[in-house]
Parts: structure tokens; C-alpha cells; sequence
């Protein structure tokens, strides 16, 4: 009988490091995509220090995240969102404001590629 | 490559933990969802092993999920019969009552070759010798002689055998057992006391068994038996 508590014990821990895990992903990927979209604006708005030093913040939050996802995500998803904010801070800070709105919106979208494939959706279960 | 190193060491371990938890039935005969765990888990095992960029955790989430739910099940196969059914199926007689059952072997997949195979490996060389084979839940052939066939046993001759309890190894490379002493109901004092009878120590002995009649066997380490 102690193997079932065991059992019940693993299940439990296994659940709630799952939806922790599932929280966590979705916390950490909407507050990225949110600081991304400001530096949108920023560029919309022509104001490229602002967005400079908004993308800075980006990749250094992003950078800390990284290293907890890294724990259950696998790598090569998280790399390919680093490699993108570190395309679009160059852009941003050689100039060239186009390339760096197509590489932010792709990094908006690998965000949402990354949040979405954690999700218990059925697409991704099936 | 020390990644990998590390890996395998921690998922060694996590094995070895898991299949303690699932129990001595996980490493005799597997039944059918012992064999799927078994086999789910060595392969699960060997993912982040080898690939580094994927989380030791994506190996361990599913590995400690399929020992949870094989605990469970084992349990309520327990407790369920018409449960235990379905998982394992049931035993499908073969031979009965010295005759084949060819509808049988045939919905098992099962050739004459090798229910001879499985007969021969139960020591059996005429199929007049059966009186009943099963095919149990876990693939093995359980034979039942007929009862002109079976060997002779003390108890068909009226004969008694002296019970000389279990024989167990109390010394083994001069250390002395205490547990299995007590296994074969002595104890350390008795094996001292034997050993001093003898004028030897345990350091001079390189196996001695008892029993709990009192009969014992030692070998020293020169290799003389006494």
C-alpha cells in the first residue's frame, strides 16, 4: 500500500510541476511579447533611442527566462527566440528600422509559437 | 560530452529508483502492461541521454508518469479480477485433457512447433505425457502431467523426509551473516561456537552453510572441505 501513496505522491508532484511549468511559460512569453509590441510603438513612432534601450530590457529579461525555460523546454525553441531579439537589437542599432520591425514581429511570433506548443490544446496532444 | 556523462549517471539512478517502486514483478515474468512500461521507459531513458538540447526533465516527467500509473494499475488489478482481465487477458488452455485444442493455438498465433518448443523447455518429450497445458497471462507454458507420468514422490511411497528447514550461507569469505543466521533460526553464537569446536576462526573459512536442523557445511579458504 505504501507503492500507491508513492504512486499518488509522483502523480500529484508531476501535475502541479506541469501546470506550474504551463503558468510560468505563459507569464514569462506574455510579458516578452508585451515589452516586444512596446517596441513597435517606439518604432512607429519614430523614437529609435527609446526602442534601443527597450529592446535592451528585452533581451536582458528574455536572457533570465531563457535559463529557467531551459529546465523543461527544449533548447533549440528557446535559441531560436534569442537568436531573433539579437537580430532585431543589431537592426535597432545599426539603423535600419524595417529589418528590425520584420525581425520583432517574427519574434512575436516564435513567442507565440513557444507559448502556444506548452499549452494542453488538443492540436498538441493529438 | 560531460552532459551526457552526467545524464546517464542521474538517469541510472532514476531507473533503478523506478523499477524498486514498480516491484520484484517488473524484473521476473512481465505481464503485458509491465512489458509496455519496460520497454517505454528504456526508450524514453535514452532521449535526453543522447540528445543535450532536450530537458533532462522531458525524460523524467514521462518515466515517473508511466511508474505511477503501472503502480496503479498493478493495484487495481489487485483488487479488480474483470480489471486484470482486460489488461492482462486470461490463460487459454491448450491441451486438455491430453487433447490439442487447435482453435486455441490458432486464435494464439500460436505453430505445433512451438508448443513442442515450450513442452521440451518443461521437460516434456511425448505430447502423451500431458494431461493440461496452459498458456498463463505472461506467455509462459504451464504443463500438468498426467498422473501415470509424474515423477515419484516421497509422499506417493508413504516415505518421511526429515524437514531439514532452509539452508542458507552464514559465512562467506570469512564474514559472518547475521542475517542469514537468523534465517535458518542460529545465531552468530552458534556459528562461533561451531567454528570453535572445529579450532577454526572466521577469517580461516571461505563458506559455510547450516540449516535450521543443525547440519552445517564449511569450506575453509585453503579449499579442504569438512
Amino acid at each position: 500500500m505504501n507503492r500507491i501513496w508513492a504512486a499518488l505522491a509522483i502523480l500529484v508532484i508531476l501535475f502541479g510541476g506541469s501546470f506550474w511549468g504551463m503558468n510560468e511559460v505563459s507569464r514569462m512569453t506574455t510579458e516578452v511579447t508585451e515589452m516586444l509590441v512596446q517596441v513597435q510603438d517606439t518604432m512607429d513612432s519614430g523614437d529609435t533611442e527609446q526602442s534601443r534601450a527597450l529592446i535592451q530590457q528585452v533581451v536582458n529579461t528574455w536572457h533570465g527566462y531563457h535559463h529557467l525555460m531551459s529546465y523543461f523546454i527544449p533548447h533549440e525553441r528557446l535559441e531560436t527566440v534569442s537568436q531573433t531579439l539579437s537580430t532585431t537589437q543589431s537592426f535597432l542599432k545599426s539603423g535600419t528600422e524595417d529589418e528590425a520591425r520584420a525581425e520583432c514581429n517574427r519574434a512575436l511570433n516564435q513567442l507565440h509559437t513557444l507559448m502556444d506548443t506548452e499549452m494542453p490544446y488538443m492540436n498538441n496532444i493529438l | 560530452m560531460i552532459i551526457s556523462l552526467i545524464r546517464t549517471f542521474l538517469l541510472y539512478l532514476v531507473i533503478i529508483f523506478a523499477v524498486r517502486l514498480m516491484g520484484k514483478r517488473q524484473i521476473s515474468e512481465l505481464q503485458t502492461s509491465e512489458l509496455v512500461v519496460t520497454l517505454l521507459i528504456s526508450d524514453i531513458a535514452s532521449i535526453p541521454m543522447q540528445n543535450t538540447g532536450q530537458p533532462l526533465v522531458s525524460g523524467l516527467v514521462p518515466i515517473f508518469m508511466l511508474v505511477a500509473i503501472e503502480i496503479i494499475l498493478s493495484v487495481l488489478m489487485l483488487k479488480s479480477g474483470r480489471f486484470r482481465k482486460v489488461i492482462c487477458g486470461r490463460p487459454i488452455v491448450v491441451i486438455n485433457d491430453g487433447k490439442i485444442q487447435q482453435n486455441e493455438l490458432r486464435r494464439l498465433r500460436m505453430t505445433t512447433e512451438d508448443l513442442f518448443e515450450d513442452l521440451r523447455q518443461n521437460s516434456i518429450v511425448s505430447i502423451s505425457d500431458v494431461a493440461y497445458a496452459i498458456v498463463e497471462t505472461n506467455g509462459k507454458l504451464s504443463v500438468i502431467k498426467k498422473p501415470g507420468k509424474e515423477s515419484v514422490t516421497p509422499d506417493m511411497l508413504q516415505l518421511v523426509v526429515p524437514d531439514t528447514g532452509i539452508e542458507t550461507v552464514v559465512i562467506s569469505d570469512g564474514v559472518i551473516s547475521e542475517t542469514s543466521a537468523k534465517l535458518c533460526k542460529k545465531s552468530v553464537a552458534w556459528v562461533e561456537g561451531v567454528l570453535k569446536g572445529k579450532n577454526l576462526t572466521a577469517d580461516q573459512v571461505f563458506l559455510m552453510t547450516a540449516n535450521t536442523a543443525g547440519d552445517f557445511q564449511i569450506i575453509k579458504k585453503e579449499g579442504k572441505t569438512q
